[in-house]
């Protein structure tokens, strides 16, 4: 084994994570092509596909069939090197370790059991503005009625149903809502990643109850953690997929009678956006490291990889398309599909500014002198 | 040949190793010595230098990384990097000890078993204090073009040339140089790796002043300098080769954010005293950011070296990563001290007692020692990135 091999082992069942990512990067391989980004998204039968691999309830307990944050993280990376538009965080990640929280019975059964068997995407309708960076308090109200007025914004691909986090009488509130019933308006825009955000307008709608109180705001301090963990994944291999591309450039596009790679001002640049992988690499394994071990610092460590792995993708792919030369400004040029996804998945749940803050507000930044 | 110290602190769970080298230095460690506000990168030079070496010696914690059969700890890597934590964490000064660290391993592997005897107890015990002679007015980065030539007359070579950059060659007992024993096609043959007194008549030391005004590094003159043909360390004319088995774990800890963690403590005072507003909130942010995630590609590059027992390409990004952080939260340093970085010497902002200026300078040479992070970027361009040669 060379040292290489062993900084890529992670913690956890490093096995059971290792066979997990082997038969998902094939799988996705077989079933993704990149002009998919092209030619529209794929419904919902390579999403089913993707809840039979187990995909879609890895942030659930381990008793429903969920392998934690290690399986998390190299799932995401997988989905972000290869620019798998589905909506893994939105849809699978996060209302997954919120169903997760809810107590046994009825609603919590049929909800695991969309999720797992991939019968529609649900998702969680938490923010409400840019920036935000925890799901409570917020605007939403539910009343004693169960009725649910306000605005939730940069709520992704949700089918059918949605989770609401809302102020009720009794503090915060997740709720069950459908997105067809009487006083919900729904209005969407294409995203740079080939997922659309939307826009949920309640006003008076029905929704059901689920959770409430602490730990409602457990739950979805939970959710918001793994989803940070997952984007950060997925930008970092994202990060990691844009390198490899502008590699292969630099080593194949003959200029001057010579390979460009060869050439000292791009090699150094070259190995500055390899630096930039690594430190990303390693913030993300951190969090994983630490959320495994339940510590009290892994909220700040994901905030930490979140933060690297925004800025590393950013600059990845803006030197990616200096570095691929007229050519990668094209809509044919691969190398564009990286930063339109890097745009949306950078500022999705917070940009690094956001949590670079955010870190320290949370001690990050004391953790070694302890 | 086993030390009973040594079997004792290896036998430790490496927790128990841990808390009995934390309770040593808290019992034992001379506060005057610890790297602080005005000194984050405080040195040992002289006779503090001698002093610690003693008392690690003495107290049996000296030489972790040697082989027993050498007087040395022969601790596992994991314990090797719970050392360096641990001194680390003290705010314990750097100890620079080329003989320990560069001349020794060496020795082992390529001295004679006179060599061995003669020279490494005397290491370990503090005994002799070595500088690295590499270095050229002519050879910096490309060491292979140093012309100090070696002459064999006898059973002596005759030493003429300069050195430059010693490292405190003004307080050295020896030097171990490189030095041209013949002119062959390629710049890297014929060279060969010489051990000198430094008392030995001809040799001149000039030390010379530094950004910061201190005399850290020196110049080495070799004025046909006599030295026994038996002082080549292996083989003559393959003292490249010989020098290059120097590298080992040395890359590792260069690459440690440990400097970078005490500016950052600085940082932290210096927005204390002042006052922050969002910006620099925001700067200090990203800088402690950083510093996590480098100080977490340390710990995690440190796990595998320890599992797989040889350091890859990769650790030359460790070195990169932890000294250009280093200088950029000294230049932060710099914007929150403002007037009082242009001082020279001691200064008070607020309650805290510091140096800007020193802090700043003392930053500069960590991206160009050690192979300067440019020569770095070249080597793990093609290494590890696999780009084609110009």
């Amino acid at each position: 084994m060379t040292a290489t091999d062993a900084l890529a082992a992670g913690d956890g069942d490093a096995e059971v994570v290792a066979m997990l990512a082997s038969s998902v990067g094939a799988f996705l391989a077989r079933r993704h092509q990149r002009r998919r980004l092209r030619d529209g998204t794929g419904g919902l039968d390579l999403w089913r596909e993707m809840a039979e691999l187990g995909l879609t309830g890895l942030t659930l307990p381990v008793a429903d069939g969920g392998l934690g944050p290690s399986a998390v993280a190299a799932v995401g990376r997988i989905f972000g090197e290869q620019l798998i538009p589905e909506p893994f965080v939105a849809c699978a990640v996060m209302p997954a370790a919120v169903i997760g929280a809810l107590d046994a019975g009825g609603v919590r059964d049929e909800l695991v059991a969309a999720l797992v068997e991939g019968a529609e995407r649900l998702g969680l309708a938490w923010q409400e503005a840019p920036h935000q960076m925890a799901g409570f308090p917020c605007g939403c109200r539910i009343g004693s009625d169960g009725r649910i007025s306000g605005e939730k914004r940069f709520v992704i691909a949700a089918d059918r149903r949605v989770l609401v986090t809302a102020m009720g009488a009794d503090g915060p509130c997740i709720a069950l809502a459908d997105l067809a019933a009487p006083g919900v308006t729904v209005v969407s825009q294409a995203a740079s990643d080939g997922a659309a955000y939307a826009t949920l307008r309640f006003e008076g709608a029905a929704a059901l109850s689920l959770i409430v109180g602490t730990p409602a705001e457990v739950a979805m301090a939970a959710a918001f953690d793994l989803g940070l963990l997952a984007v950060a994944a997925q930008l970092t291999g994202l990060a990691d997929g844009v390198l490899a591309l502008t590699l292969e450039h630099l080593r194949t596009r003959v200029q001057f009678e010579r390979p460009i790679g060869s050439f000292q001002a791009l090699q150094h640049r070259a190995v500055d956006m390899r630096i930039s992988l690594a430190l990303a690499e390693a913030s993300l394994r951190e969090a994983v490291r630490l959320m495994e071990a339940r510590s009290p610092h892994a909220s700040a460590a994901a905030s930490a990889a979140k933060a690297r792995a925004s800025a590393t993708a950013l600059s990845l792919t803006k030197e990616a398309i200096q570095m691929h030369g007229a050519i990668a400004f094209t809509e044919e040029a691969d190398v564009g599909l990286f930063a339109r996804a890097a745009l949306k998945w950078s500022g999705y749940l917070g940009g690094a500014r956001d949590h670079r803050r955010r870190f320290v507000v949370l001690g990050g930044d004391l953790i070694d002198d302890e | 040949m086993t030390n009973d110290r040594a079997e004792a602190l290896r036998a430790m769970s490496d927790e128990a190793f841990r808390a009995e080298l934390r309770g040593w230095l808290a019992a034992t460690y001379p506060d005057a010595w610890r790297q602080d506000d005005l000194r984050p990168f405080r040195r040992l030079r002289g006779a503090d230098w001698l002093a610690w070496v003693g008392m690690l010696n003495d107290a049996g914690w000296r030489c972790p990384a040697w082989p027993q059969a050498y007087g040395g700890l022969e601790l596992t890597f994991r314990k090797q990097v719970i050392y360096q934590e641990e001194m680390e964490r003290a705010r314990t000064a750097r100890l620079i000890d080329t003989g320990e660290v560069q001349l020794g391993p060496t020795l082992m592997i390529h001295g004679t078993e006179a060599q061995k005897a003669h020279y490494l107890p005397a290491i370990r015990r503090g005994e002799q204090v070595w500088c690295q002679g590499y270095s050229e007015p002519g050879a910096g980065s490309d060491l292979a073009s140093l012309t100090t030539s070696a002459e064999q007359v006898g059973d002596v070579f005759r030493v003429r040339g300069q050195k430059i950059w010693t490292t405190h060659a003004d307080e050295a007992t020896h030097i171990f140089a490189l030095v041209r024993t013949s002119r062959e096609p390629r710049k890297q043959a014929g060279i060969t790796f010489l051990l000198m007194e430094m008392s030995t008549p001809g040799i001149t030391v000039r030390p010379i002043r530094n950004l910061a005004g201190e005399a850290e590094f020196c110049e080495v003159f070799f004025d046909d300098v006599e030295t026994p043909v038996a002082n080549a360390l292996g083989p003559v004319g393959e003292g490249w080769t010989v020098a290059k088995a120097l590298l080992g774990y040395e890359r590792v800890w260069i690459g440690s954010p440990a400097l970078a963690r005490r500016a950052l403590a600085l940082s932290r005072q210096l927005l204390a005293a002042r006052g922050g507003d969002a910006g620099l909130a925001d700067r200090y942010a990203e800088l402690a950011a950083e510093l996590h995630d480098v100080g977490a590609l340390y710990r995690q590059t440190c796990d595998a070296v320890a599992a797989a027992g040889e350091p890859g390409p990769e650790v030359s990004i460790l070195k990169i990563v932890a000294s250009e952080l280093l200088q950029r939260i000294t230049e932060f340093n710099v914007e929150l001290a403002g007037e009082a970085a242009g001082l020279t010497g001691e200064s008070r902002i607020g309650q805290v007692r510091t140096d800007i200026a020193w802090q700043y300078y003392m930053a500069r040479p960590t991206t160009i020692f050690a192979g300067s992070n440019e020569v770095q970027k070249n080597i793990l361009a093609r290494a590890m990135l696999g780009l084609p040669t110009g």
